[in-house]
């Protein structure tokens, strides 16, 4: 609960502050983003199973974002940043998908 | 060994049976294990910080990844400006330049009528005939412009572009048919000056024109005309219209102005120094080399 509460805080002061990204970062936002949709729909279906655990969401979230950042920039240092980028967006998207279905299962029994 | 039929899509199946993260489950059953796990405040800050900053995190990068546009309308704005700005030192400079150039003519008319007046005569007649004097009168004027489709698509009709050759035939066969002065979108074409194209663009003496081209010749209008109806080019300009849909229009005007030309600069010829003249003199023969040294050749427009 207490990972919801300061997620929400965090998005709040974002929203108000709205600080700058260093642009060297810029490239890797899309695909963290992505991965942080990811976790986010995780959370919420373990939350729905019962299995919700602050310390897993917030190291999965992490973890998403910072391997998939990762993948980023080693595919633009190896020349093939966009079919990696393809490849972590179809992974991901899968997940998402399969989540959001399983959540959709849960809550309406359909 | 029992195999499954979809044996050879493992990582298909692990993506799509277990999206949930095996930390979850894990964690689920370690729970079920040895009851609720011990949680100290420091454990509990922790996280809530880590959770505060992906949040932060996050609406970060969506708010930059949303803004993009702007940034870049941001950068344009700012080359807007800079063009914009140069265009209009440029435009001034021109102007210095050929005020300047007039103070020039005007001071070595006026040194010259008072000491030698048949090179005045001289230099004025070369004068108009090289172009270095703007001039005005009865001009006839045929006008070239892009086709309909070329011009809302250049890339997919650039043969239904104007070409600089197109030009080149117009301002040579005006010069033919006995042309004193040629323009083209108001810049004087010389025979110092060429038309070329570059890419897209079209350049006259250096400077861009863009379509509608209008190509004006000051003369004897009404033998412009004939002579330019049995020219060759009259057959070049039916071609463009018909083929090409290129806009082809004529027609004359009463009274029209051209400009001097830009650059009366000469490229191999230098002013020789004459030992006769005393210095204060020399300055001022130096400089009608400039405009007496220009080729008084008709119809070098290639």
């Amino acid at each position: 609960m207490i990972a919801v509460i300061g997620l929400a805080l965090g998005i709040v002061v974002g929203l108000v502050v709205s600080p700058d990204v260093p642009p060297a970062l810029q490239p890797y936002l899309p695909i963290a983003v992505v991965a942080a949709l990811d976790a986010l729909f995780g959370g919420v279906r373990a939350q729905l199973e019962g299995k919700f655990n602050d310390r897993v969401f917030i190291t999965s979230f992490l973890s998403n974002v910072l391997v998939a950042a990762l993948l980023v920039f080693l595919g633009d240092q190896l020349g093939v940043g966009s079919q990696l980028s393809t490849a972590v967006i179809v992974v991901l998207g899968i997940r998402i998908f399969s989540n959001a279905a399983s959540i959709r299962r849960l809550i309406f029994k359909a | 060994m029992w195999q499954r039929p979809d044996a050879s899509m493992t990582l298909l199946r692990e993506v799509t049976d277990h999206p949930l993260d095996p930390a979850y489950e894990e964690a689920a059953r370690r729970r079920e294990i040895s009851g609720a796990p011990h949680r100290t405040w420091l454990t509990q800050a922790v996280v809530f910080l880590l959770a505060v900053a992906l949040g932060l995190g996050l609406v970060a990068a969506t708010q930059v990844l949303r803004a993009p546009q702007s940034v870049r309308n941001q950068a344009r704005d700012v080359l807007i400006e800079q063009i914009t700005d140069r265009q209009t030192r440029q435009t001034e400079l021109m102007a210095a330049n050929a005020d300047l150039s007039q103070q020039v003519r005007d001071l070595t008319a006026e040194q010259l009528t008072a000491s030698d007046p048949a090179m005045t005569e001289q230099l004025q007649r070369l004068a108009l005939a090289s172009g270095v004097e703007a001039v005005s009168g009865p001009a006839y004027v045929v006008t070239l412009s892009d086709s309909a489709q070329a011009q809302e698509d250049p890339t997919t009709y650039p043969e239904e572009l104007v070409q600089a050759l197109d030009l080149q035939v117009v301002v040579n066969a005006l010069w033919q048919a006995g042309a004193e002065a040629v323009g083209v979108n108001g810049v004087r074409v010389s025979a110092s000056g060429a038309i070329r194209g570059a890419g897209s663009a079209l350049f006259v003496d250096l400077v861009p024109v863009s379509s509608p081209y209008e190509v004006v010749a000051i003369g004897p209008v009404d033998a412009m005309r004939s002579a330019m109806a049995r020219s060759s080019a009259s057959t070049h300009l039916a071609l463009l219209r018909d083929r090409y849909h290129i806009g082809v229009g004529t027609g004359t005007r009463q009274e029209e102005w051209l400009p001097g030309v830009r650059t009366t600069q000469p490229r191999f010829a230098t002013v020789v120094p004459d030992p006769a003249d005393d210095t204060g003199d020399t300055g001022q023969t130096g400089q009608t080399g400039t405009s007496g040294g220009t080729p008084t050749t008709e119809g070098g427009a290639q």
